[in-house]
């Protein structure tokens, strides 16, 4: 069986949480959080008959002090990098987590997610920052952790990357929702 | 070059014929150079080629070194086990196919003692559980334990293990130090197991945390965590981390096995760590080693923090209980036997008491039976019953009555019957009962009646009895005998003051002359005066006679029948000397010739009575 570790990065309030446990349907305990700032989720995917246990290190994001625990990133094959689309404010928090991201594990393949599409009359990113990102990420998805929409094709598209077939995955997965 | 002339010299002498006519192409004087020149390393080359092509020349040649190849191989390393371990498998595989006795026969002298081994180990551990559980059965925690596995619903047993646990490590985790990722991990069984792969990632986020939170230097870090009863203790290495899950107070040996175990790893499966990719198969090989961690002890509770006390000697619970149970088991038993046995001394007593013919005896529901024939003069079975120890309450009768013909139940009847007076005994000699003794008269003649006529008596001896009246009468003769009267000097009427002694002496005749009547004879009874020496022998005999017949007067007036008197004077005769024998206390006898004058101033007696007819007469 193979595994990867996996982290969930963004800012405060995001969504990050909620796409992990959109996508694990598992009970989540906010405990962890609250202690030392990371909750480890587990997810298997089997990807055109290869499986692969996602280990998904959800780290809680602090948008003031735009600080988290390096050892947090340690060992993770690649990563969500999560933007709350409705604001702004969340994409720079992305960006400075990216930096760090690429600082501690150098280039591993991550998934740009805009989350909250539900609330796309409220979008509030847009221009040069995000087209950055984007153009860095293996693939850049909208989602929404309230509707599910987006949330499977985020974990899987990193997944499939993971396991060696990245264009594969950016060939499946690229279409509406991706920018 | 001075190698050549001997090499020219050794050509054949075909070959320096043919040298003369030339005409010889150059490959003949090369390959005849080539002989000349190289002909000893031609000859090896070939030896060599031979060798090399030949099978079993090569094989020759193997087998000379085969053996030293092994044993320089082996000691370099595992390599050459790992290479041979599938041909062996299969030439067992093959030796058993072929002929299974083969290898049994081989591995049989260590079989024995592999298998007691492992029995052994096992009753071991059985009895230690078994012992622990029993220990804890009977006690006050015991029965807390229990209501804690009714409430739990967990079986008593995994309570008392629970409790009793000094330490053990229920799970071990290898993870993989950069990635948090489990590597491999064991278990012991019955260990609830929850996701492993996340307890393997929060651990380490965890180990993360702490090292990033206290800034710890030089690679110090967590190296334990404590949860009520369970405790993980870490041991990191370069490339993994090792944690044991340990529920109980373990002791620091502990620390040093994992310590080891996870060098170990690094030092067998240190590619494989360094390799890893997220496929957790390629440290399969590490489980041993975590498995090698996951120990148990048991103990008392007390002993908890005590360090490897000593266990406490004594009487183990299983001896404690197999007492009580003996004494359990014992104690009925004991009243059981003793009433048993005292019933059984009972019934003894019973079939051995003349009178009595027991016909049943038995114990139904509790209670005893016994049935059988009773003559009326047997001993009485309720206080036998009581003498026995037994209880009356438990003991129910039913006795017909008959009449017992042997000997000691003739007695007893004929007592009955007969009523003889203590002085008599009685005894069957025959069928003629013998008594015994002395008895009155009259007694005598009423048996010599009634006997016979008894059942299983046809005679009566009583021949051996002393009549009482005979007795009595003889010693009435002996009183009346020495009964002396005085008188004083010249008077004939006895002395005054010897009122008593005449009191006496009427009431003896009185008695004299019943005697005589009973027996159907008459007595007799001889009054002689006494007088002193002085006087005339003439007046003395009168005076004597004279004092007789004053007493024989005085008795006569009693009118006593059956009693002849007859009154004499022998003059200074003396009296009998017994009745002149003092009277105990009394002054001795007279020195003087005046004190024998008053002595013999006197009237003593002399009684007849017949010896009384032999009543069987």
């Amino acid at each position: 069986m193979k595994q990867r570790k996996i982290c969930m990065l963004g800012g405060f309030a995001v969504g990050k949480t909620s796409l992990v446990r959109r996508f694990v349907h598992s009970l989540y305990t906010g405990q962890y959080h609250t202690t030392i700032g990371v909750t480890v989720e587990k997810k298997a995917v089997v990807l055109s008959g290869a499986a692969l246990t996602m280990m998904l290190w959800d780290i809680h994001g602090d948008d003031e002090l735009q600080r988290i625990r390096r050892a947090y990133l340690r060992g993770s094959s690649g990563y969500l990098l999560v933007v709350d689309g409705t604001r702004r404010e969340t994409l720079a928090s992305a960006q400075a987590l990216q930096t760090l991201a690429v600082d501690e594990l150098g280039a591993v393949p991550f998934v740009l997610v805009l989350n909250k599409s539900d609330l796309m009359d409220q979008w509030d990113i847009d221009g040069d920052a995000l087209r950055e990102l984007a153009g860095r990420s293996l693939l850049t998805i909208r989602t929404s952790a309230l509707t599910g929409h987006g949330v499977e094709g985020a974990f899987r598209c990193l997944a499939q990357a993971l396991l060696g077939d990245d264009t594969a995955a950016k060939t499946r997965l690229s279409g509406p929702g991706c920018e | 070059m001075s190698r050549i002339a001997p090499a020219a010299a050794l050509r054949s002498p075909a070959a320096a014929a043919e040298q003369p006519s030339g005409g010889a192409p150059p490959g003949d004087a090369l390959a005849e150079l080539r002989g000349l020149l190289f002909s000893d390393e031609q000859s090896q080359l070939a030896h060599l080629r031979r060798r090399i092509e030949e099978p079993q020349l090569r094989t020759e040649d193997v087998s000379r070194v085969l053996a030293q190849a092994i044993a320089l191989q082996t000691a370099e390393g595992p390599a050459l086990a790992a290479a041979l371990t599938p041909s062996v498998e299969a030439a067992i595989a093959n030796s058993v196919r072929r002929d299974p006795q083969v290898l049994a026969d081989s591995i049989f002298p260590i079989m024995g003692a592999a298998i007691r081994k492992s029995i052994a180990a096992a009753l071991h551990t059985m009895t230690q559980s078994l012992d622990q559980t029993l220990a804890h059965s009977l006690s006050v925690q015991g029965f807390k334990w229990r209501l804690e596995a009714k409430r739990s619903g967990r079986p008593f047993a995994e309570i008392v293990l629970l409790h009793t646990l000094l330490y053990r490590v229920e799970q071990v985790f290898l993870i993989d130090r950069r990635t948090g990722l489990l590597l491999q991990h064991a278990a012991a069984t019955d260990v609830v197991v929850q996701d492993t792969d996340l307890v393997s990632g929060m651990l380490t986020a965890i180990l993360d945390f702490v090292r990033d939170s206290f800034n710890s230097t030089s690679g110090e870090t967590l190296d334990a965590l404590q949860v009520g009863e369970l405790r993980v203790w870490i041991e990191q290495g370069p490339l993994a981390v090792l944690a044991g899950v340990i529920r109980g107070t373990p002791p620091q040996a502990l620390r040093n096995r994992l310590r080891l175990a996870i060098e170990r790893i690094h030092q067998a499966h240190g590619a494989a760590l360094q390799a890893f990719d997220g496929d957790t198969g390629a440290l399969a090989a590490a489980l041993p080693q975590l498995e090698s961690c996951l120990e148990a002890r048991y103990g008392k509770p007390a002993a908890v923090g005590a360090g490897a006390a000593p266990p406490r000697r004594g009487l183990s619970p299983l001896a404690l209980i197999g007492a009580a149970l003996a004494l359990l088991i014992a104690l009925p038993s004991f009243f059981h036997f003793r009433q048993a046995w005292r019933w059984d001394g009972f019934v003894d007593q019973l079939r051995a008491e003349p009178g009595i013919v027991v016909t049943e005896a038995v114990k139904r529901g509790g209670l005893y039976r016994v049935a059988g024939l009773r003559d009326a003069q047997a001993a009485d079975p309720q206080a036998l019953l009581l003498a026995a120890g037994l209880d009356p309450q438990d003991v129910r009768f039913a006795w017909e009555p008959y009449w017992s013909l042997r000997p000691e139940l003739l007695v007893r009847r004929a007592a009955a019957q007969l009523a003889p007076p203590a002085t008599v005994q009685l005894r069957m000699h025959g069928q003629t009962l013998v008594a015994d003794g002395v008895a009155p008269r009259a007694w005598v003649q009423a048996a010599r009646r009634a006997a016979p006529g008894l059942l299983g008596i046809s005679a009566f001896d009583g021949s051996r009895l002393a009549l009482a009246e005979d007795l009595e009468g003889l010693a009435l003769r002996g009183r009346i005998n020495s009964t002396v009267l005085r008188a004083n000097a010249g008077a004939a009427q006895p002395a005054p003051g010897q009122d008593a002694l005449l009191a006496r002496l009427d009431a003896d005749v009185r008695r004299l002359g019943e005697l005589a009547r009973s027996s159907g004879a008459r007595a007799r009874l001889e009054i002689v005066g006494h007088t002193d020496s002085r006087g005339s022998p003439a007046a003395n005999l009168r005076l004597s006679s004279a004092r007789a017949n004053a007493v024989l007067g005085r008795l006569a007036a009693l009118q006593i029948t059956r009693v002849e008197l007859v009154a004499s004077g022998v003059g200074a005769h003396p009296p009998l000397q017994a009745a002149l024998a003092p009277a105990p206390g009394a002054q001795p006898l007279a020195q003087t010739r005046a004190a024998a004058d008053a002595q013999h101033r006197s009237v003593s007696f002399k009684a007849f009575l017949p010896a009384a007819a032999a009543p069987t007469e």
